[in-house]
């Protein structure tokens, strides 16, 4: 029998969110493929068309919680007319709020996929570009209304801010003040800065310092592993091979 | 927004600084004191420079801290009097919060989308509130309304800026600091508590219904509180048409208009003082809304104190007292109330109240006081006179300061107005 595209999709999505729920329940490790396949209805094969494995459902668990962001947000009235940092603001709080039914999941699912989205991965990438994607249209957007002066967005900087989003993640997942309070202030603070260095047109000269400083802490850390007993061997062979 | 903890330890490290700066040229003017000749004219100039990094320093205050340090220089007369009205307009606004803060601050509070709540919301504010702001929507019965948002995290905001402020009055080098003590703790207590009481809406909500309930006062108005949008930190009323004070006075009111006016703002404030021991405790001129017909809008009753039972037939008795030149029983009230210590002698007391006394009676003493035809009389309370006073209270106490807040505060408004007002608290 043939399935249409859309019961696909809906079956997808229903496999998600029965697998975040028995995780949530009984935890990653006891929660089998067959488990989720039966509780969502699904045959025990049938999963498989879906899914490889559990990890892959954490991915794809993250996927479409991205995914579920970008659309609410283009379904907010007036979204276009709102400042570059309310847009990313918006943006950022719209996919807590699509986590925070399974916040406590979200630490089990780092742990999984082993973190980050951050790092280049087959699996990250379509969560990545989700997100990038996003970001770019609001800088292109922001750039064309002039609220900031033209700057290269298509490498590093919408990087940067994906990694600010990921350790605002990080604290809200900590955050235990009424309605994660001090996740917003963290936001709008740290948001205020970005800004702050996007209208000055400055971002090029903060991506340069961040990879001299990347660098310089690199070249420190490569420093001190080199100062371990253990590896007095391997620091006398660098000698030697400097 | 609401400062984070480190910006919180560098404005306290400021107020230090300040301390230290003004202990330090304290301590250099106290060296050069017995070498000088015009000892006089020094100490003028030293008073001055100190007044002025106080002044530089509690400008700078936020919120409700600057509210306060309005108070207490108001009350200790402990900058000069044009430092004093400068300080009194220092009035800091808060960045408003922005259109993603607004959705934040409904979505979490209303546990939906504004869009969603609000048929249409304007999630740029209208108004600034004293900690949040007001933005216009209509309910999807088609009812305007005005939606007061709080700023996230205000409460310890309130909390840290009372804690610089604690700290810049309680160490700077200034005599009646040290002095008066005791009544600046009294004071600072009050005022923190009725401030931190602003913070929860909820409370806000129910001093609006009752307050609506309770008003037979023609010519006020209440906003009626619309409960199901309503939350600790969002409050959702109906909308109430009129100009602030202020922009109506530039419309050149006639005298009679501006009489009207203000005798219903001293009835609103007697009627629930006398009656109900209660009364709107913040007379600032814009929660007034002048509205058709000079009806008055009364719109923010965050601040609102409950006294005891028998202070505000007490406080009567004071002014009638007053007026008869009773002084030995007024000097019992106060002393009842813990203004002035038992141990001070009534001969000291006695002189220090004479010009008060008069000052004081003076607008209960005619029918109708003229405000427009004394134009100096609230700015006597800047005067050497006045200071009198100052040096013979030892403390207050809590009613007493909400009391004197918003007293004062609106023979302040019938001083702008120079309107007419038939005062009494019969």
């Amino acid at each position: 029998m043939k399935v249409s595209k859309k019961t696909q999709k809906k079956t997808r999505i229903k496999l998600i969110e029965t697998a975040v729920d028995l995780m949530i329940q009984n935890g990653y490790e006891k929660t089998s493929m067959r488990q989720i396949a039966r509780t969502a209805k699904v045959g025990d094969a049938t999963i498989y068309n879906y899914f490889p494995s559990k990890e892959k459902i954490v991915w794809a668990y993250i996927l479409h919680r991205q995914e579920c962001a970008v659309a609410k947000i283009a379904a907010i009235p007036n979204f276009e007319t709102y400042g570059l940092q309310e847009q990313i603001h918006t943006y950022f709080e719209t996919i807590l709020e699509g986590y925070l039914p399974d916040r406590e999941f979200l630490t089990v699912a780092f742990k999984i996929t082993q973190q980050s989205f951050v790092t280049h991965s087959e699996d990250s990438a379509p969560i990545n570009q989700v997100f990038i994607t996003q970001i770019r249209h609001f800088l292109e957007s922001a750039i064309q209304r002039e609220e900031i002066p033209k700057q290269p967005i298509d490498s590093m900087l919408p990087h940067l801010i994906l990694n600010v989003y990921m350790v605002i993640v990080m604290y809200w997942m900590k955050d235990n003040s009424t309605h994660f309070t001090k996740t917003t202030e963290l936001m709008d603070l740290v948001l205020g800065i970005l800004m702050g260095v996007l209208k000055q047109g400055l971002i090029q000269n903060c991506l340069d310092l961040g990879g001299f400083l990347f660098r310089h802490t690199l070249f420190s850390q490569v420093n001190s592993w080199l100062d371990g007993t253990i590896m007095s061997n391997v620091k006398t062979q660098f000698k030697k091979g400097l | 927004m609401s400062e984070l903890p480190q910006k919180k330890r560098a404005r306290l490290a400021k107020a230090s600084k300040v301390v230290l700066k003004v202990a330090g040229q304290h301590a250099v003017h106290m060296a050069k004191t017995p070498f000088r000749k015009d000892t006089k004219k020094a100490n003028k100039a030293h008073h001055e420079k100190i007044a002025k990094e106080i002044f530089n320093a509690l400008a700078t205050l936020k919120g409700t801290a600057l509210k306060a340090a309005q108070l207490v220089s108001l009350e200790l007369s402990i900058l000069p009097e044009e430092m004093q009205t400068e300080l009194r307009k220092a009035c800091y606004q808060s960045t408003p919060l922005n259109r993603a803060l607004v959705r934040k601050v409904i979505q979490s509070q209303l546990a939906q989308a504004p869009e969603q709540v609000f048929k249409s919301i304007d999630l740029t504010a209208f108004a600034a509130a004293s900690i949040g702001q007001v933005h216009r929507a209509k309910s999807h019965q088609g009812r305007e309304l005005a939606v007061k948002i709080q700023y996230p995290g205000i409460h310890q905001t309130i909390e840290s800026d009372m804690k610089i402020l604690r700290v810049l009055l309680g160490k700077l080098p200034v005599p009646i600091l040290k002095e008066k003590s005791k009544m600046i703790h009294t004071m600072l207590a009050e005022v923190e508590a009725r401030f931190l009481e602003e913070t929860d809406y909820q409370n806000e909500a129910q001093n609006i219904d009752w307050f609506r309930q309770k008003n037979t006062i023609n010519g006020i108005r209440i906003p009626e509180v619309i409960p199901e949008l309503s939350t600790r930190s969002v409050l959702t009323m109906s909308m109430m048409e009129g100009q602030h004070l202020d922009e109506w006075l530039a419309g050149d009111p006639s005298q009679e208009m501006r009489d009207t006016v203000a005798q219903r703002l001293w009835d609103f404030f007697r009627y629930f003082f006398m009656t109900q021991q209660r009364f709107h405790a913040d007379p600032n001129p814009g929660n007034y809304l002048i509205g058709p017909n000079l009806e008055i809008g009364v719109i923010d009753f965050g601040c609102v104190k409950q006294c005891e039972a028998g202070f505000p037939a007490q406080l009567a008795r004071l002014v009638s007292y007053y007026q008869a030149d009773q002084i030995d029983e007024v000097v019992s009230i106060y002393q009842e109330w813990g203004l002035i210590s038992k141990r001070q002698p009534i001969s000291k007391i006695k002189p220090g109240l004479k010009w008060f006394q008069e000052w004081v009676t003076r607008p209960f003493k005619e029918e109708l006081f003229d405000f427009g035809a004394h134009p100096e009389y609230m700015s006597q309370r800047f005067s050497d006179n006045f200071k009198a006073v100052t040096d013979i209270i030892d403390n207050t106490k809590q009613d007493f300061v909400m009391f004197d807040r918003t007293y004062m505060g609106l023979l302040n408004i019938f001083q702008k107005l120079k309107a007419r007002v038939r005062l009494s608290f019969d």
